[in-house]
Formats: structure tokens, C-alpha cells, sequence
């Protein structure tokens, strides 16, 4: 909301800037901000009449004229075609500053010395464009023409939020404005001088839906001459950014903003039969509303009608027929209460929003509408010459009585602190209009003003008793009482797998939750990640999907970081997946990550190898050690993401939790990729599963290893893994380890064979194990290998 | 003879002392004092000399022998307490790194609120991100229409589900499932239909934080804000607590903090003012307890959220929002 301090004066004293103001405002009702007014720094501007204007010989379009500004007279050379003899204007002489800091010299125009120059409407920032030179009425040669113009104005924006609809009007803020710095807020004065023919019988008004439309109220006025707007009006419309355009519709766009009521005003003679009907639009009923526009309209849309036809759209927009034209003579002016939602929902179905929308939308007082029908009544009479017809045509309801709310003090020196009692309690709420009765035991009975709709209950009454002493004036305290809460563990669990990959030297990234057709169907689709949730209305068209896999957007980080020069990569996230699951919409907690570039960090002896397979196998491993989960194991894998040899699935003691391996060639290439790339993306509910929760002290061994050594010949397909599995499985008490220490292919095998090395490691927790004892447990596992398989011993 | 072993004792003693590793010394002891040399050929030979010549020439071989045995030691000390170098490494040259990751500056800006807000007994309590019309808006008073809704851009999935607006269902479904006392912070991810700029996300980071026992005063909303930001920012910031409008709080209050950037003289971060608004709290609406069930004339409570990623950025001095999603590497490094 655009306020003028100017236009708030005529309704409240304050002794306040709008620097001042705005902070009282903010403190205690809503964000206010001082605007830069486009007027801001004019300087020196004067009224001049203009005495002679004659063709300026050497060009068609410029006069040459003498004005008179009240200490003498000048001689300026002039373009605007409305300048003639006889005219007031505003002369910016030299030395003086027009709107952008623009100051004035003199200057010579086609061999013409020009002293200064009489200036436009839009030269001095009070409107947009402007044609020709500002004319002026009831002001002499030198007069101060800065209050008349509102050149001394001062404008603040007001952010007003939903619950105060009555802020969206100047008398809403007076009357704020008044209790905050406790003057006194006026109303302004309303003069009708009823004659003639009462409006009861000139006009009628018939509600056929009292849901959309509660109460409508029609008044008429006789007789009025459209013209120009006094400066006042026009100047007060200006400098809230309203383009004057003739006294009638001026007054009602006026009185809609003193009083945040939106009112309109028909040309009474074109309402057939002079006869109001609100009703809902038929399904496919056209109507050219006064933008000219022709609206095809639905049973959402209420209507005002005539006799036969529409002539506005109800809460939103008037319509052309009826439209107030420099022919009107006589005035219907409405005056209603739509319904909110039903405002909202025709608006929003044709795409318009208005002044008047808006405000319906927010709610208006029912019981100021005779006031204010009747203010602009006063204003038509008394600025167009009209005649204001007796009484008024008063359809349906204002809703009955405003609700009383029973105020316990105790609970507002509960709430605010010790220190705020009855009588602060009292003084507040009557200052912001609140009706305040004893109401025994205590408690107060408060009377709530029509126009705060948003106070319904007990905490509204106490805001207010804060606002007015202010949001600084309660004392902070810092009480402490332990609760005793669950304390959630998936949280902390998942803070320890975030740290875990942070100290394997990867780095976390955030990406974006949504993605788009084309990356998942890339790696999958549907069939490989499940059913995407899909949003209804994307603000990116291109990703309207929830993202089912982590990947895509991890690939998108990969390349955008390519594209500045950043190859080497170690990222991961952790983060939330969707899917539709059934019936239902399932979200799941995701670890995911990526490597690609060198392996290890460039250094001056060796050169770089990129990432392979079994760097990223070690980073998971390593990552299963620091979370003390002491069985990953690898697992067949079948999508399309993964290269066919060196992609793998992910699983804790035969449960599946995700994949690992080197992105496929199909995939890189869909991502504009060349370098070799490392991925994962592993379930973080089912890997915290695995988690051991508590770890059992075990005496520490108090007798020595031993280990041996043995190279096996397999086939050259056999896996190490299989190998490990079958001495696993034998169970060897004294066996403590096993690790692959040597992998060899070469001459010195037969062809299409590969010699594993593995180390043995055995252990009693008993006894110092003899050399004896050692080999024998190892010929034992050794023999059932060559036995049980095709493996030969080196 | 006597004078020969003086010499040799001359040589000997300057070339220990001399000598510049433990290699050379070992050379000088074999020259010296080893099974060759000459010190020990006058050894063997002194039995072949008279009586009288055997006993002072052998005391000065013995007393040479000793000389040099514990001078030989004392430069062997010498030598290795020095050190010895090697093989002439070029200590500039760079170490071999390991790799080094970072966490998300929005995920250590997180780290730091929870661990203030832990200290002031606040648990953390998590909640979907696809949520349903009656926890994101219902529940918190905002009834479907309602003007009030303009404020919050929703993405809708159909009907009744939507992605969550803000943090505040976490409230709901914390207080559906529990009893007061209740004091839980709710962090997480939260998504509007805003089309991205500078300072605003689509997907964006927030925190609410909400307790609601019997007797919760509006101090004590003042309280453990104070505390939180003075931990946050310093013992001397400046804060400053406003009129404002929240559906699900009533009172409602904003909560702005001394501008980071100027301290409070006016730029363009805080477009002049010298403040920056913070964060959003209130007393809970008893509407809002009403829709879980709880009375309130027996509960009171208070609710706050707040902007993680915009707490990052004035921390940090960060410009654009948008950084914080898309990963540079330069970026994350630098912050």
C-alpha cells in the first residue's frame, strides 16, 4: 500500500516524518519503508501565467512565450501545444530542479534566449508520461505551487498483511497512526443535501445469490458535470501513483483508498430499467468489462446486472456498457459486500487481479458501507454539482452485531509479563478503538470495531495490548525446565555418515530435488527407479518431476564443475528421494555420490592415474569401516548406469542397498562426459540399519600372530572373491584373516590361467600358536582348496 | 718414538674433530685406531722393546688409545645429535596430499544452529517434505483460500499433497504425536514456486523451532532468541523485535539482526535501513491447538522459524542464493 503522508494528514495530526513514521509503523504494525517519491529534490519551481505566446519564427512547433511569475517576468521558448496566452503554468526557472536532479539554464532554442521553462506533469516526477505543460487553476503568478502539487509529499510503503484489510486504506493507517502516536484521528466530513425524487424510487436492487454478494448498497445522484478534478483530488491520486481522469470515477477511486472499500460508479441512464440485479453468470455469458476486453464467463463469476445485461463484473471490473462517459448526467453508485472466495475465484479464473479484487479478496466492512456510499455522495455533490437522491436502496445484510470478545487480564500479564495490568490493558485497546467494559472476576468484556474483523479471540486482544507497548518493551527471560524427549537417533546416525565421507575427502554438495524426463529416462526411467511424483505446476517446465535417483543432478554438478575447469571430483550428498509407493507418496533418505579425474592429487613424482573401479570400491569399504559395519559386500547388477564389468550392487549381510561402479559409456556420453567416472548410490535407511548401535568390549589378544602365505593357479575368470568365500566358509578356528596381497598373469603361467596370492593370518586367543599348529591349519585350508576346486598351488 | 705417537696423536685429534659424518669418522677410527694402523703396530711391537722403553711408550700408547677411544665417541655424538643428511632432499618441494572434503556450508550453518539451539535444550524432530494440505496449511490456520495463502507459492502434487511451503508442518505432526512439554528445533529443506533469484530459491533451508508447555511467556520467546543470535553473531549485536503477521502465531512478532555487512550504518544489503530481517516467531495461535487436539487455556507455547541459507549468506557475505545449489567447486572450497 502506497501511502501519502499528505493525504494521511487530513485525518490525523502527527508531528512525524516519514523516516520517523516509518519506523513507529514497523515497530507495531507492519514493514513500512520510506519511498524514494519521483518528485524528490524539485527546487525552486514557481507559478507563472503566461502573458503572450506567439510562433517562435525559426520552428513550427515552439512558441516563444512571456510569463509573469509574480516578481516579474521572463522570456522562455516552449513545445508544448496546449501553451497559450492567458493559461497558468509552472515555470522552472534557471537555477531551479526539475524531476532526476535535472537543474535548469538558461539556453538559447533556434536562436531564442530561453529563461528557464514551463514544465510538464511528468517533468516533475508527479506522473509517468504526461502530455503538454501542468495548467493550473485559483493560483496567482509566484504562488507556492509545492503543496498544491504535493511536491512536498512524502511517501511510504506499507507491506499491509492479509489479517488487516482495513490497512489498505488511508483511514485504516490514520486510525493506526493516531493510537500509535496517541493524537486524535478525524473523519472526514460528509455533506449530502438530499433532494428531490428519493433513490428507493429512482432505483432497485434484487440479490438472487446473498452468498456471493450479502449486502449491496445503491445511491443516486442527479445532475452532475463530468470534468477535471479539483488539484487536490488529483494531486492526492498522483502521489499514490492513480492517474487522474475525470471527477467521477477520481471520487471513487478515492474513496475506495481512503476507505479500502471499493465503490463504483454506472451511468444511471445506461442501466435498463434502473433496476440491480446480482446474480451468477451463466456458463459461456460474454461481457466486454471497461478494458475493453470481452470475457467469456463461468457460474464462478458473480454479476451485476440490469434489466437485461450485465454491466459489471461483480467485486472485479465494471463493464463498458455502463461505463461513466463525458455524457453522463446522473450517477448509480454501488456500494457492496462480496464474498471474499467468490471475488477470489472469479478473478483468478480470468487471470485479472484489481485494486478492487484485491480488497474484496481481504474482506471489507459491512457496517461503514452506508458511510462511506454516503462520502461519496458528499464528494459528487460537492466536486461535480450533482444532486444526491434521499435515502438509499439497501439490499440483504451487514451481518449482524460485531462480536464482543471476555478479556482475562490475568492471562495478558501471563503472556506479556508481570508488569502489564489492567490499566495498561484498558488504555491500549481503547486507543486502537476496542469498546472496553468491566466484565467481573477479573476480566474485561471488549468490544470489537467492525472494521477488525481479525480480532476473533482472546490472543488477537492480546497482540494489541503488545503493539501498543511495543515489542521492545517486554522483558526477555530465560527460564530453564529439561524435557525429556526421544532424541532422534536417524538423525545423529546420519550426521556420522555425512562426517565418515567428509574424512574420506569428499566434499558435500546440495542439489536441486527435481528433475526432468529426459535425465532419469537416461539411466533408466520408471521401470529402473520407480514411479516419479510429478508436480502439477513446475516452475521449471523442463524438471517437473520429484527426483527418484540422486544421480542426474550429481551428474549435472559433475559437468557444470567440468566446464570450469574442475576435473577432479569427490562429491556426494545425502539427501531425500520420491517415489510413488502404491497408493501412496514415499520419500527416502539417499547416499549418493561421484569421483572422476586423478586418483590420487597431482604431485611432482608421479603423474596422476584417473579413478578406477577399485578406488571407489575402496572408499565404500573404507566407509563401512568407519561406521563399523564389518560386512559389505558386492552383488550382481544389471541397470544401465553402471559399465557391464565394473558396475556392481551394494549389500550389508545379503541385504541390497544400492550400487557402485563406473558410469557406462551411454551414460557419459549423456552427459557430455569423457573422463572415466565412479558412482554410487546407496539406501541411508538401510545402511544406518546396519550400524551396530552398541560395540562390545573384547580383551585385546595377548599372543601373537602368525601368518602364511600361499599363491593359488585359477582360472583366469575365477573370482578372488569365491576364493575367500570358501576359506571363509571352512570355519577355521585359528584363521583370523585373509587379504589378496598378489594378483599375477604372465609367461609363467599356462595360458588362460592367474596365479591369487593370499596372506593367512592365525591367532589363538589361548596360547602362543606353535609353528606346528599354524601349519597344519593352513595344509588343511590349502588342500581343501586344490581339492574342492580347480585351483592348483604355485 | 714418543714424539711419533705425539704426532699421530695431533693428526688424529684434528681429524676426529674435523671429521663431518659418521661415515668419515668411521674411516678416521680404522686409520687411527684400527687392527692396521700404525697406533696398533706400535702396540704389537712393544714387546720387542727394552724393559725401561716398553713401560713408558705402552703408558703412551694406552693413554693415546684412551684419548683418542673417547674423543672418537664424543664426535659420534656430535655427528648423530646433528643429524645426518641424507640425500640432499629439497624440503620446499610440496607434500603428498591426501584428498580433503568439506561439508556444505549450508549443512555447517545447520551444525552451528542445532548445536546452540541443542544447548537450550531444543531436540530435533524431522518431518516429510511431501506433505498434505491439512499439515502445511489447515492446521497452522491457514484456511484454503484464504489471502493468506498468497504468501506461501505452493507446488502442488494433486489434490491434498503438496511439497511443504516451510518447516512449520514439522510443529503439527511433533505435536500430534507427543504431549507437552515439547521443545524440538525441525530443520530441513523446504520448496516454493518461485521462480529463482538472487535471494530467492525455489528450494531453500530453513529451521523452526517450537516449545509449548503450561504458562509460556512472550519473554521467553525474547529470551532464547536473544541468546540464539548473540551466540550466533556476538554478545554486542543488535536486535530489534517488530510487529508481525503469521497465520499460526498470535502474537506474532519479526525479529530483524544489526546488518552484518555495514553494522548497522545503512547499505545495500539492508537496502539503508542497517537492519536485516532474521527470522519470523510468535506465540502459538490457540487455533493451531485446537487442531491438534490440545486446549488452550491449558497450553501456551512459542514457534520460530528462520532462513538457513540467508543466515549462510550474511555470514558469509555471499550474494547470490542460488550458489548454495549449484555446487562450483570453487565455491564450495572458498566458503
Amino acid at each position: 500500500m502506497t501511502v501519502s503522508l499528505n493525504w494521511l494528514k487530513r485525518y490525523v495530526d502527527f508531528d512525524m516524518d516519514a523516516t520517523e513514521l516509518a519506523l513507529r509503523l514497523t515497530d507495531s504494525l507492519t514493514e513500512a519503508e520510506v519511498a524514494d517519491a519521483p518528485w524528490k529534490g524539485v527546487e525552486g519551481v514557481v507559478a507563472a501565467r503566461v502573458v503572450t505566446a506567439d510562433p517562435h519564427p525559426e520552428a513550427d512547433k515552439l512558441s516563444v512565450c512571456v510569463v509573469d511569475w509574480g516578481g516579474g517576468s521572463s522570456t522562455v521558448v516552449c513545445g508544448a501545444p496546449n501553451v497559450h496566452a492567458g493559461m497558468t503554468s509552472v515555470l522552472a526557472p534557471p537555477g531551479s530542479v526539475i524531476a532526476g536532479g535535472h537543474r535548469i539554464e538558461e539556453q538559447t532554442i533556434r536562436g531564442r534566449r530561453s529563461h528557464g521553462m514551463l514544465v510538464s506533469a511528468q517533468e516533475l516526477g508527479l506522473e509517468e508520461s504526461s502530455e503538454g505543460i501542468i495548467e493550473l487553476d485559483g493560483i496567482e503568478p509566484g504562488g507556492d505551487v509545492r503543496s498544491l502539487l504535493g511536491l512536498d509529499d512524502e511517501i511510504i510503503d506499507l507491506d499491509v498483511q492479509p489479517n488487516r484489510p482495513d490497512c489498505l486504506g488511508m483511514i485504516g493507517i490514520a486510525r493506526e497512526v493516531a493510537a500509535l502516536t496517541g493524537s486524535e484521528f478525524r473523519f472526514p466530513r460528509i455533506d449530502l443535501n438530499e433532494a428531490g425524487a428519493t433513490a428507493a424510487e429512482m432505483a432497485s436492487v434484487e440479490i438472487e445469490d446473498p452468498h456471493g454478494c450479502p449486502r449491496y448498497i445503491a445511491r443516486v445522484i442527479s445532475d452532475v458535470t463530468i470534468g477535471p478534478s479539483p488539484a487536490w483530488l488529483a494531486t492526492a491520486l498522483r502521489s499514490v501513483g492513480v492517474r487522474s481522469i475525470s471527477n467521477i470515477v477520481d471520487i471513487t477511486n478515492f474513496v475506495m483508498l481512503e476507505f479500502g472499500h471499493p465503490i463504483h460508479a454506472f451511468d444511471y441512464d445506461r442501466v435498463a430499467d434502473h433496476r440491480i440485479v446480482v446474480r451468477r453468470a451463466m456458463a459461456g455469458e460474454v461481457m466486454v468489462t471497461l478494458d475493453d476486453v470481452e470475457r467469456t464467463l463461468a457460474p464462478e463469476h458473480l454479476l451485476i446486472c440490469d434489466g437485461s445485461n450485465p454491466v459489471a463484473l461483480a467485486g472485479v471490473m465494471g463493464g463498458a456498457d455502463s461505463e461513466v462517459s463525458d455524457a453522463t448526467r446522473n450517477i448509480l453508485l454501488e456500494c457492496a459486500w462480496f464474498d471474499p472466495l467468490v471475488v477470489r475465484r472469479g478473478a483468478w479464473k480470468l487471470g485479472v487481479r484489481t485494486e478492487a479484487s484485491h480488497r474484496f479478496e481481504h474482506g471489507v466492512d459491512p457496517h461503514a458501507m452506508e458511510m462511506i456510499a454516503a462520502r461519496a455522495c458528499s464528494l459528487m455533490a460537492e466536486l461535480a454539482g450533482g444532486t444526491v437522491a434521499p435515502g438509499l436502496v439497501d439490499a440483504g445484510t451487514d451481518g449482524g452485531a460485531t462480536p464482543s470478545i471476555t478479556l482475562d487480564v490475568r492471562s495478558v500479564t501471563s503472556m506479556l509479563g508481570e508488569d502489564v495490568g489492567r490499566d495498561e490493558t484498558v488504555a491500549a485497546l481503547t486507543s486502537f478503538g476496542f469498546g472496553v467494559a468491566d466484565g467481573g472476576d477479573g476480566k474485561l468484556t471488549v468490544d470489537v470495531p467492525s472494521h477488525r474483523a481479525d480480532v476473533t479471540v482472546q490472543a488477537d486482544l492480546i497482540e494489541e495490548v503488545l503493539r501498543s507497548r511495543g515489542y521492545e518493551g517486554v522483558q526477555p527471560e530465560v527460564p530453564f525446565h529439561s524435557i525429556d524427549a526421544p532424541p532422534d537417533s536417524d538423525q545423529a546416525t546420519r550426521n556420522h555418515v555425512l562426517d565418515a565421507m567428509v574424512r574420506l575427502g569428499f566434499y558435500e554438495v546440495l542439489t536441486t530435488s527435481f528433475m526432468s524426463e529426459g535425465s532419469i529416462s537416461q539411466i533408466g526411467g520408471s521401470e529402473v527407479w520407480g514411479e516419479p511424483i510429478e508436480l502439477l505446476n513446475p516452475v521449471n517446465k523442463e524438471m517437473p518431476l520429484m527426483r527418484t535417483a540422486m544421480m542426474p543432478s550429481l551428474l549435472d554438478v559433475v559437468r557444470s564443475n567440468r566446464n570450469v575447469g574442475e576435473r577432479d571430483l569427490r562429491i556426494f550428498e545425502l539427501g531425500k528421494v520420491f517415489r510413488k509407493d502404491g497408493d501412496g507418496l514415499g520419500e527416502r533418505w539417499v547416499l549418493a555420490g561421484a569421483m572422476t579425474g586423478a586418483a590420487v592429487r597431482h604431485s611432482w613424482d608421479e603423474t596422476p592415474r584417473p579413478v578406477d573401479f577399485f578406488d571407489g570400491k575402496g572408499v565404500l569399504w573404507a566407509l563401512a569401516e568407519a561406521l563399523d559395519i564389518d560386512t559389505p559386500e558386492e552383488a550382481c547388477y544389471d541397470g544401465q548406469l553402471l559399465d557391464a564389468g565394473a558396475g556392481a550392487g551394494f549389500s550389508v549381510r545379503g541385504e541390497g542397498l544400492g550400487f557402485f561402479g563406473m558410469l557406462s559409456k551411454k551414460v557419459l556420453a549423456a552427459w557430455e562426459l569423457s573422463d572415466p567416472v565412479f558412482v554410487f548410490e546407496i539406501d541411508l535407511e538401510g545402511l544406518c540399519g546396519c550400524i551396530p548401535t552398541a560395540v562390545e568390549f573384547e580383551e585385546l589378544p595377548r599372543y601373537p600372530k602368525a601368518r602364511r602365505d600361499v599363491a593359488l593357479v585359477v582360472d583366469e575368470r575365477s573370482a578372488a572373491g569365491d576364493v575367500l568365500a570358501a576359506v571363509k566358509a571352512l570355519g577355521e578356528p585359528l584363521l583370523v584373516d585373509v587379504q589378496v596381497f598378489d594378483i599375477y598373469v604372465g609367461k609363467q603361467l599356462p595360458p588362460g590361467k592367474k596365479s591369487l596370492g593370499f596372506g593367512l593370518t592365525y591367532m589363538s586367543r589361548e596360547r602362543t600358536l606353535t609353528d606346528r599348529e599354524v601349519d597344519d591349519a593352513h595344509s588343511r585350508i590349502v588342500s581343501h582348496l586344490t581339492k574342492e576346486s580347480d585351483a592348483a598351488l604355485r | 718414538m714418543l714424539g711419533r705417537l705425539r704426532e699421530l696423536g695431533r693428526d688424529a685429534t684434528a681429524a676426529l674433530k674435523s671429521a663431518a659424518s659418521v661415515v668419515e669418522l668411521e674411516s678416521i677410527r680404522v686409520k687411527y685406531l684400527g687392527r692396521k694402523s700404525e697406533l696398533n703396530q706400535v702396540s704389537r711391537g712393544l714387546k720387542d722393546l727394552d724393559p725401561e722403553e716398553r713401560r713408558s711408550v705402552g703408558r703412551a700408547v694406552n693413554e693415546l688409545k684412551n684419548e683418542l677411544g673417547a674423543l672418537l665417541e664424543q664426535s659420534k655424538e656430535r655427528l648423530e645429535s646433528a643429524g645426518e643428511p641424507s640425500s640432499g632432499l629439497d624440503l620446499t618441494l610440496p607434500g603428498r596430499m591426501p584428498w580433503v572434503g568439506k561439508k556444505h556450508p549450508v549443512t555447517r550453518t545447520y551444525e552451528r544452529l542445532e548445536s546452540i539451539f541443542g544447548g537450550l535444550g531444543f531436540d530435533v524432530a524431522l518431518g516429510p517434505h511431501v506433505e498434505d494440505d491439512f499439515h502445511n496449511f489447515d492446521a497452522l490456520n491457514i484456511p484454503p483460500e484464504h489471502p493468506a495463502r498468497d504468501g506461501w507459492d505452493t507446488f502442488y502434487i494433486d489434490d491434498d499433497s503438496l511439497l511443504r511451503t516451510h518447516t512449520s508442518p514439522v510443529q503439527i505432526r511433533v505435536m500430534e504425536s507427543r504431549t507437552p512439554p515439547i521443545r524440538i528445533i525441525a530443520p530441513g529443506r523446504a520448496y516454493r514456486n518461485e521462480t529463482p533469484d538472487a535471494s530467492h530459491g525455489s528450494e531453500f533451508f530453513q529451521l523452526e523451532g517450537l516449545y509449548v508447555d503450561r504458562g509460556v511467556r512472550f519473554g521467553e520467546l525474547k529470551g532464547v532468541l536473544i541468546r540464539f543470535m548473540r551466540e550466533l553473531f556476538g554478545t554486542d549485536v543488535g536486535l530489534r523485535f517488530r510487529a508481525g503477521f503469521f497465520p499460526f502465531t498470535e502474537p506474532s512478532t519479526e525479529v530483524d539482526v544489526e546488518c552484518q555487512v555495514c553494522h548497522g550504518s545503512g547499505c545495500s544489503v539492508c537496502s539503508g535501513t542497517g537492519w536485516v530481517e532474521l527470522l519470523g516467531a510468535g506465540m502459538v495461535d490457540p487455533r493451531v491447538f485446537e487442531a491438534v487436539g490440545y486446549d488452550p487455556e491449558e497450553f501456551t507455547g512459542y514457534a520460530f522459524g528462520l532462513g538457513v541459507d540467508r543466515i549462510c549468506m550474511m555470514m558469509t557475505g555471499t550474494d547470490d542464493i542460488r550458489l548454495f545449489l549449484e555446487n562450483d567447486l570453487r565455491f564450495l572450497r572458498q566458503i
